[in-house]
């Protein structure tokens, strides 16, 4: 399956303790979906890996995302409302850990968020009013391919342990598996009921208005969008919300 | 080198080691896909089902070449040999679609030639007369199946004495057809498993453009959010394009919402 020229590389050497590490995390998640009757829901699943994180590494919540080049991000599975809406603040604000690890394609690991704030000034002073302390985030790859990633989030500061570090790259393969046994004719819908805050939508809807309406680039107009979410304190699906009910103008209220 | 059971496939591990691992669906190819790091499966499909032929030859007596055949989209094609002259014997098969070694495939049975003048195959006989190759064993890699994407495949033992294949050695031969199996079935699902996740970024890539449309639709023609859904389903509809081009369209565009809306 593979060549031997490059096993020494820590990211493809697989074998030994973290074979057995795998072969471990695998077995608690199958037996859980299996327990649950899910096998085969990849939202359901994207869910038990979301559990065993919380379970086993010691945060507090974690979240899995499938992102995409420039608009496209979609939340799949989060263990609590703080971690979604810890996602969510990354979408509002178009930064953070799961986006530098997405767009990186390696792990970023912020032990104390306040003294990152610099790189993400946007999502650093909310994320630490929010109570958050530590972001892990982990790209979901395989191969080539790169679809998004799952973040750890604790709301006390300081690094991951060695041990949980180890459990938490599996669990980023693992969320990988995840998410692709989802059924593409379906992942419309199956990647994201309408019960979860990972809906979208409204916001790519209210970017197409406001390009529209002041005949600017969809790009300035999600610029313009996320500033006002910002500003206003509020989460980007709400603005776009406001927006498509038309209770709230960008152009008027400009920012 | 392990026999590959029904649902095992063979791995070539960080060590450079054959490893048997289990794999029956797609999931757990994604599984292995992320497991090994493997960026290159079809690379290494060839290389491993090389390394397979050349056992074969060194281990089955009476073997002089070993060709392996897969189907692919244009066609069956031959994707490893221990002697690159023996590929025209498959290949005159193949321009004919005709031959012990598709025949083996289309019937899923061992089939055994020796290759005579008045035999049924008069023109792979007299180029394997060329090369001094007298017999061949066409052996089936994979079982009849329901499956419509299980891969159709053959390994052609050849030999330059009549008699050398016969009796056929099956319980050694399996052995390698098993192997070749499990590693052409690992590198089908690893496929399939990363056209699943190309499937998925354009199927989110589609809702994006479709949503926006929608937007730009709403505000060009004051419609709500249900109403200018309608409005991109139905022009789809009318014009015959699919929504998710027609979206494409409106979001490069907006100014197409005008005329498509008086069309």
């Amino acid at each position: 399956m593979m060549e031997s020229a490059r096993a020494d590389d820590p990211a493809l050497g697989r074998g030994g303790v973290d074979g057995r590490r795998h072969a471990r995390l695998w077995r608690l998640i199958t037996a859980r979906t299996s327990a649950a009757g899910e096998v085969g829901a990849g939202h359901g699943w994207a869910e038990v890996v979301c559990t065993v994180a919380v379970e086993r590494l010691g945060i507090d919540a974690a979240a899995i995302t499938v992102r995409a080049d420039g608009r496209t991000q979609q939340l799949v599975a989060a263990s609590d409302d703080w971690a979604a809406a810890i996602e969510e603040l990354q979408y509002t604000v178009g930064e953070g850990p799961g986006v530098a690890a997405f767009r990186a394609g390696e792990p970023v690991l912020v032990s104390r968020l306040a003294e990152n704030d610099e790189r993400w000034p946007g999502f650093g002073d909310e994320a630490a009013a929010a109570g958050v302390g530590a972001v892990f985030a982990f790209p979901l790859q395989a191969g080539a391919i790169r679809l998004g990633t799952i973040d750890l989030y604790r709301r006390r500061g300081g690094p991951l342990e060695a041990d949980a570090l180890g459990d938490a790259a599996v669990l980023a393969d693992l969320a990988m598996v995840a998410v692709l046994s989802v059924d593409i004719e379906e992942s419309d819908t199956a990647l994201a009921g309408s019960d979860l805050r990972g809906f979208y939508d409204e916001v790519n809807v209210t970017t197409g208005m406001v390009a529209t309406q002041l005949r600017i680039s969809l790009e300035d107009a999600l610029l313009r969008l996320r500033a006002y979410a910002f500003s206003h304190h509020l989460p980007l699906t709400e603005v776009s919300r406001a927006v498509v009910d038309r209770r709230l103008r960008m152009d008027t209220a400009s920012e | 080198m392990t026999p590959a059971d029904a649902t095992g496939v063979l791995v070539l591990d960080p060590r450079g080691e054959l490893e048997l691992v289990s794999v029956d669906s797609v999931r757990d190819a994604a599984a292995l896909l992320t497991t090994t790091g493997a960026s290159k499966p079809v690379e290494s499909q060839e290389l491993l089902l090389a390394a397979v032929a050349a056992q074969v030859v060194g281990v089955v007596p009476g073997v002089d070449a070993v060709t392996v055949t897969l189907y692919g989209r244009n066609g069956p094609a031959t994707v490893a040999t221990t002697d690159p002259s023996t590929v025209a014997l498959d290949e005159v098969q193949y321009g004919r679609s005709d031959g012990p070694c598709l025949l083996a495939i289309r019937t899923h049975t061992t089939t055994g030639v020796e290759l005579r003048d008045d035999g049924r195959w008069p023109e792979l006989t007299a180029l394997a007369a060329e090369r001094g190759i007298r017999t061949s064993l066409a052996c089936p890699l994979f079982e009849p199946s329901d499956e419509r994407s299980e891969p159709r495949a053959a390994m052609t033992l050849w030999g330059r004495d009549p008699d050398a294949l016969v009796p056929v050695q099956t319980a050694l031969i399996d052995v390698f057809t098993s192997a070749a199996a499990g590693i052409i079935r690992t590198t089908a699902r690893w496929a399939q498993a990363e056209a699943r996740a190309r499937g998925l970024l354009t199927a989110l890539r589609s809702r994006d453009l479709v949503t926006t449309a929608k937007g730009v639709v709403m505000a060009r023609l004051g419609l709500d959010a249900d109403e200018a859904f309608v409005w991109l389903t139905e022009t789809s509809r009318r014009v015959d394009q699919r929504v998710r081009d027609l979206a494409a369209l409106i979001v490069s565009n907006p100014d197409l919402v005008a005329a498509y809306a008086e069309r």
